[in-house]
């Protein structure tokens, strides 16, 4: 296709044609000193060829941003290409079997720069990998619906040497049709350089155990530190829906014993418990397959995670009808219920910050649906119910049209030990998540939009990364603190963002997830640019310690991701959607060692989870 | 002058090959197929071409060019075809009929304003700009690829950046009278809702 009022090229070049011509060309490779000097002069004079000229950079530059949106080959194309060439073999020289190995002495020619490479990449040393069920995987109960009997055969292309790295286990499960799921835990050992994520086989997996979890809704399945507890909330099958239930895993679907309780119980708070968690409180009884029901009627929204020190539970969750927002909830384990700590209908929980919590409010203004006392206060949870997103129904495309009602979102710690409950200083602070060093703190700096005062959408704002004052005392020592008596008091002063806000992400974000891993130098950021989507893109960004300037490098810039990932010691992992490169759904990790990164695919299956 | 062709010597040449460049290969098919199933098929294609036509290679140095020549002829190849079975009447069966998840899925991930552009402009300037700006392909590698002299190809490459011009303003456009719909419909349930 041609432009109308375009010549055709050797027809008599206007010198519109050739300015045009040489614009192009100079983006692909210099022009000599008489055609630049010719092109600027030309474009001093000629603004229509300079807005061309400026077009044709701007679009380079658009063009080359698709580098941010890697395409991966799907991991068994080698296996495809090594077979196909095989048969190839066949068709024009001698049969495949009689074919010398690769990288024999005295293989090839001495010299061109692939006979140079180092012998470990030259050898196509065929491993063959067979996993066949548990046979070959002690402990790993069952497998999903299509890994009944997975069979993997990766053929291991030459290619570069692994890198070891140290990683922790990585839990995760997959969930079966009929609802239950088969619990693994994935040991990663080594990792391949990005560009050749099959350099080594798929590493192990161990620890299973099948859980009958039907009609769990599986975005709260998680699983606590010590991997001796399961959370979940039912949402629908035989325990009925908008119930919460713990499962001790002492032993293979058996309940364990209980565990030792909290060493204090909440004195008395702004909002004390309706029913305090219990401390030293009954054994609870479990079902039959060891669950204990926390609590009911309501559907969690966003994480629910446990603390540190695995004495607490946290998460919101809101009315099942809909009838108001979410409420802060905290659950001592051991205890027998989980209780709410607030009662203003607009917290979501965020974080744990040692063993305190970390929450946001958000404010509608006075008057408005939403704003405390207001009889038209909404209607119900509507996707911020979903326990699916813990910003609610985030957005920021609206501009302020129509009756859109802007919240001012506030942030505060939450001690579960002495209910003290502290403010952070600055206004418009949303779910901040605070490395476990307390040195920064990432969070939506912004605003928040709805229409019905219960359902938030991100409104105008940024995700940002930030120092973290700690205020006058650490973490860890509030708990010594006398309790509250006012939900607003602040006894430690000058507690959150220091105030050095730098924005993490260029592009429109309606809903985001962050962790820091526990050296508290690289963030996570899960980011997705449609509301209510499972699917987006993670990226991991690493912060120099010194300056806590983010480096300039993503090792992991924004690859598909569901919103549930893993980051602990030198490794972060996610689940891949399916349909990426023509693929089920796969655990993929990235580890590091210090500044050495790779990745692998460690297991590919349709209904993968992340349960921590 | 071309070798001789030697069968492990191809093959240790095209594992080698594939080590280096599957990645790109693959990537530079599906941006121009929009289909990553059919891209992983033709990436197996063309190294097997390359494995079979080692001989016609004649310095090492060209190997990603001339690599990236089998695999654009792949690619032209697959879209004739695809352009004369679409002229073949439906006859009723449905091979096909029905786009794969894997399949929406790629093409969500390739849906983006400039790859919508992208996908409107003619292949052979579609592969110029993929080639010299994601690809970092030079004059003369660009030129060995798309199998055009030099000249030609900084004139398709020309043609390609004022194609891609009018497409991503017509897109803009297109983008622009979208979310003036949107913003019209959420304001309309805002006062509804009220």
């Amino acid at each position: 296709m041609t432009l109308p009022f375009r010549r055709r090229h050797n027809d008599a070049e206007t010198s519109h044609d050739r300015a045009r011509a040489l614009s192009s060309r100079r983006l692909l490779e210099s022009l000599d000193a008489d055609e630049e000097a010719w092109l600027g002069g030309h474009l001093e004079t000629c603004t229509e060829c300079r807005t061309e000229d400026e077009g044709f950079a701007a679009d380079q530059a658009l063009l080359r941003s698709l580098r941010d949106k890697p395409i991966e080959p799907p991991r068994d194309l080698w296996a495809r290409t090594s077979a196909a060439l095989d048969a190839a073999a066949g068709i024009r020289g001698t049969l495949p079997f009689e074919r010398a190995q690769p990288g024999r002495p005295g293989g090839g020619p001495a010299n061109g720069w692939w006979r140079t490479m180092p012998v470990g990449m030259a050898a196509a040393a065929a491993v063959v990998l067979v996993v066949v069920g548990s046979a070959v995987l002690p402990g790993l109960v069952g497998r999903g619906p299509q890994g009944t009997g997975l069979t993997a055969v990766v053929t291991s292309a030459p290619g570069p040497t692994a890198i070891t790295v140290d990683t922790a286990a990585i839990p995760a499960a997959r969930v079966r049709a009929d609802g239950s799921i088969d619990l693994f835990f994935t040991e990663v050992k080594e990792v391949c350089p990005i560009s050749r994520p099959e350099c080594v086989p798929a590493p192990s997996q161990h620890g299973g155990s099948t859980l009958d979890l039907q009609g769990a809704k599986a975005s709260t399945v998680t699983l606590s530190p010590s991997n001796d507890r399961l959370v979940f909330e039912s949402a629908s099958g035989p325990s009925g829906e908008g119930k919460i239930f713990v499962v001790p895993l002492g032993s293979a679907g058996q309940p364990s014993q209980a565990p030792s309780t909290p060493g204090a119980s909440p004195s008395a708070g702004t909002n004390p418990p309706s029913e305090p968690p219990v401390s030293g409180g009954p054994t609870p009884e479990p079902t039959p397959i060891g669950q204990i029901e926390i609590l009911s009627g309501v559907t969690v929204v966003g994480e629910v995670a446990y603390s540190p020190d695995e004495h607490w539970l946290a998460f919101s969750a809101a009315p099942k009808d809909g009838s108001t927002g979410p409420d802060l909830y905290l659950y001592a384990v051991g205890g027998t219920a989980a209780v709410a700590v607030t009662s203003d209908h607009q917290t979501y929980f965020s974080a744990w910050l040692g063993n305190r919590v970390l929450a946001s409010h958000v404010a509608a203004p006075a008057g408005e649906p939403g704003a405390p006392g207001n009889p038209n206060a909404s209607k119900g949870p509507d996707a911020s119910g979903n326990g699916n997103n813990g910003q609610g129904n985030n957005g920021q495309g609206n501009g302020g049209q129509g009756q859109a009602i802007e919240g001012r979102p506030s942030s505060f710690l939450f001690d579960p030990v002495t209910s003290t409950r502290t403010e952070l200083v600055q206004p418009d602070v949303w779910m901040p998540v605070v490395d476990a060093h307390s040195r920064f703190v990432t969070y939506w700096a912004g605003t928040l939009r709805s229409t019905d005062g219960v359902t938030w959408r991100l409104g105008d704002g940024q995700v940002v990364l930030d120092g973290w004052n700690a205020g006058a005392t650490t973490p860890g020592a509030s708990a010594e603190a006398p309790a509250a008596t006012d939900a607003n008091a602040s006894p430690e002063p000058a507690v959150g963002p220091a105030g050095h806000a730098t924005p993490v992400v260029d592009s429109h974000v309606e809903d985001f997830r962050a962790k820091f891993d526990p050296d508290g130098i690289r963030l996570a950021l899960w980011v997705s640019e449609r509301a209510g989507e499972t699917d987006g893109r993670l990226h991991l960004l690493v912060i120099d310690a010194t300056t806590g300037a983010l480096r300039p490098d993503e090792p992991l810039p924004g690859v598909p991701a569901l919103r549930r990932f893993s980051i602990d010691e030198n490794r972060l992992a996610w689940v891949s959607p399916s349909g990426q490169d023509g693929h089920e759904s796969a655990l993929q990790v990235l580890g590091w060692d210090g500044d050495t990164f790779g990745q692998i695919h460690a297991e590919q299956d349709a209904n993968l989870l992340i349960l921590r | 002058m071309s070798r001789a062709w030697d069968q492990d010597e191809a093959r240790i040449f095209v594992e080698a090959l594939f080590a280096k460049h599957h990645g790109e290969i693959y990537a530079y098919l599906v941006r121009m197929l929009r289909d990553g199933e059919l891209a992983a098929d033709l990436t197996q294609d063309a190294f097997v071409k390359a494995y079979k036509n080692y001989d016609t290679l004649e310095k090492d140095e060209n190997a990603r060019a001339w690599l990236y020549q089998i695999a654009h002829r792949v690619a032209l190849d697959e879209l004739r075809r695809r352009k004369i079975v679409r002229m073949v009447p439906w006859t009723g069966e449905s091979h096909g009929a029905a786009p794969s998840a894997e399949r929406l899925a790629m093409d969500l991930r390739l849906s983006g304003p400039l790859e919508r552009a992208l996908a409107k402009i003619p292949e052979r300037q579609r592969a110029a700009l993929l080639l010299a700006e994601l690809h970092d392909l030079t004059g003369l590698e660009l030129a060995a690829a798309m199998g055009v002299s030099h000249v030609a190809a900084r004139a398709i490459l020309t043609r390609a950046r004022e194609s891609l011009r009018r497409e991503l303003a017509a897109e803009k456009e297109l983008e622009r009278a979208a979310e003036q719909d949107r913003d019209a419909t959420f304001a309309r349930e805002a006062r509804g809702g009220r």
